[in-house]
């Protein structure tokens, strides 16, 4: 790569340059590492952000340019804000995201505590956890579509069979039973990354609480209620925090699935967003909505990190 | 002592088998698709289903799907697609993971806390600006624009994770190939990039399954039949009129094999990178 001659001159440069101190503490190609990905994050997110803010505060309805894209202030905000579309998105989504959570945890949370004991097949009962995980959500939710079909669906199919309903129901296609439908697919796809973190938290216990708690004769639900349950504590909030951030974020599950349908009882805000910007060509109030969506989990968030702090003080 | 151990293995037993039985349930969704892919397109309209190919394995499907759509073809643009974005991606997070594990910067931190931050916003809110920047620089509808959106999607992650990789990695290691001659970033290079082997094949598996699976750009900034990528040309298969499920189902696990094969190779660094993250984070 360097000549000889360079080389042996660089060799003496770093050498006298590294007895100097402060010589690590050079940072500016720290900088220059840094910058290319910076750049790539703002272009490609931070400069959309500020875009869509603006977009926001004009009214742009994309199949009419003739009107031009007038500045209109909040007005924007006041539309989708009193629209009973938007009411109930909010609705919508707080079901979704906290059956979602409330699911996943539980379900976590207790499949951790079954595959964190050792018996013979752990390893593939575990791979097997992670496959929900793992494939493309387009082909889990087109799987779950056709497992749902109201004719010739699996699980109309073992429902008859088990006398549960008479006649095959068009689960995605009922006002009552569609955000359900969509809600089960959607757990069993977020469950096993939730498991993963519960169980590398539940293998960070050092086996010796346990045993010397059994020791002192803490019974099963005793030694989870005060040895592993407070250990776990601060996996669980992260892993509550980011199941609520991709619930409420997810659209690829209820798209797919309903398109927010029928008459809305899946229409998270998300989804209305979506609707909004690609249905009907309005990006002032797609960008709105989607700027009140953002607001929405940050509320969220900060409430949650909020507990988070507050649950560290108390150990 | 061994009756002792008898009876302890027998008190495991009930966890075991419930163990057993949610996992059963968890796989059912994909077992039916494999399932359904191997049966006649007959055998799929009965009533009661049937769960079992009666008429022998059917791998027709397999071979119909190369040659009835286009399937081949977003077979390609996915590899395609997935592959730019994910060397890009690699590589400007290595760069910046050094850059935040081996220099002291001004408000590093916040920088990287702000990285993870980028993460929180919906997607979704992304999509109409996006759009409008798409169509002002004349690259809606082009492959170019989902590579640089999964490119920089895939940035907060492995930034995130290699950096800590990378600190994990005693610097006194480079000063020593540094004395040999090397320069910083030769030395940072040379001596880290094997060191976090793991590390790297982590970030690689996770930008290459994100821009596999990626739905939501794919199927508003692409237009043209012959451009869509996997996700949204299986959607495709889902007709006006009526689907062909053994079809879409063959697709289906046509589009899940490189996913589960990358993971299957490259699982438990994944696993310990994600879990790393998350509990560090």
């Amino acid at each position: 790569m360097v000549r000889r001659g360079e080389k042996e001159g660089l060799v003496a440069r770093e050498r006298a340059t590294n007895r100097r101190p402060g010589r690590l503490h050079r940072s500016w190609p720290g900088y220059v590492l840094v910058l290319p990905a910076m750049l790539a994050l703002v272009g490609v997110i931070g400069y959309p952000l500020v875009r869509a803010f603006v977009m926001s505060l004009h009214k742009i309805i994309l199949i009419r340019p003739q009107l031009g894209q007038p500045f209109v202030g909040f007005e924007n905000y006041l539309t989708v804000l009193k629209s009973p579309y938007f009411s109930n998105a909010i609705w919508q989504t707080f079901v979704w995201t906290s059956v979602n959570l409330v699911g996943q945890l539980a379900l976590g949370l207790l499949i951790a505590l079954l595959l964190n004991s050792a018996f013979p097949g752990r390893g593939i009962a575990r791979s097997v956890m992670l496959i929900p995980w793992v494939i493309p959500s387009v082909v889990a939710v087109l799987t779950w579509k056709w497992m749902y079909d109201g004719q010739f669906g699996v699980i109309n199919s073992f429902l008859v069979r088990l006398g549960v309903i008479e006649k095959g129901v068009a689960w995605l296609g009922n006002t009552g039973t569609a955000m359900g439908a969509v809600l089960i697919e959607s757990i069993w796809k977020g469950t096993p990354f939730v498991l993963i973190m519960l169980l590398a938290g539940l293998q960070a216990i050092p086996a010796e609480l346990t045993d010397s708690a059994s020791v002192d004769g803490a019974n099963v639900w005793q030694r989870f209620r005060y040895v592993t349950l407070p250990f776990l504590k601060p996996t669980i909030v992260i892993a509550a925090t980011l199941t609520t951030i991709y619930s409420y974020n997810n659209f690829n599950a209820i798209w797919l699935m309903t398109e927010g349908g029928p008459l809305r009882a899946t229409e998270t805000l998300t989804i209305l967003t979506y609707k909004l910007a690609f249905r009907n060509f309005d990006m002032g109030s797609a960008t709105a909505a989607g700027v009140l969506t953002f607001f929405v989990l940050l509320v969220f968030v900060v409430v949650f990190g909020r507990q988070y702090v507050k649950s560290q003080m108390e150990f | 002592m061994a009756a002792a151990g008898l009876r302890r293995r027998a008190r495991r037993l009930p966890a075991m088998l419930a163990a057993f039985f949610i996992c059963f349930v968890f796989a059912i969704p994909f077992l039916w698709m494999i399932l359904t892919s191997l049966k006649l397109p007959s055998e799929l309209f009965t009533s009661p289903v049937q769960v079992f190919p009666r008429s022998g394995v059917y791998w027709e499907a397999y071979t119909r799907i190369w040659t009835a759509g286009q399937f081949g073809r977003y077979f390609w643009n996915s590899t395609l697609v997935a592959s730019i974005a994910t060397s890009a991606s690699v590589a400007l997070s290595v760069f910046a993971a050094i850059g935040f594990a081996r220099y002291k910067l001004k408000g590093g931190n916040y920088l990287l806390l702000g990285v993870l931050l980028s993460q929180l916003f919906p997607l979704v809110l992304l999509v109409p600006p996006f759009y409008t920047v798409l169509r002002e620089l004349r690259i809606l509808d082009t492959h170019l624009a989902l590579v640089i959106a999964y490119t920089s999607f895939a940035l907060p992650f492995s930034i995130w994770m290699l950096t800590g990789y990378f600190r994990s990695i005693p610097a006194e290691l480079e000063e020593s190939a540094m004395i040999d001659g090397a320069t910083r970033l030769g030395a940072q290079l040379r001596v880290i990039l094997p060191l976090a082997g793991p590390g790297i094949a982590a970030t690689v598996i996770y930008s290459f399954i994100l821009a596999w699976n990626e739905f939501l750009f794919a199927t508003t900034f692409i237009s043209s039949p012959e451009l869509r990528t996997l996700p949204i040309g299986l959607q495709s298969f889902i007709g006006q009129y009526s689907t062909d499920w053994n079809l879409l189902m063959a697709g289906a696990v046509v589009t899940t094999v490189p996913v589960i094969v990358l993971f299957v190779f490259l699982q438990r660094y994944l696993v310990a990178g994600l879990t790393a993250g998350a509990v560090k984070g």
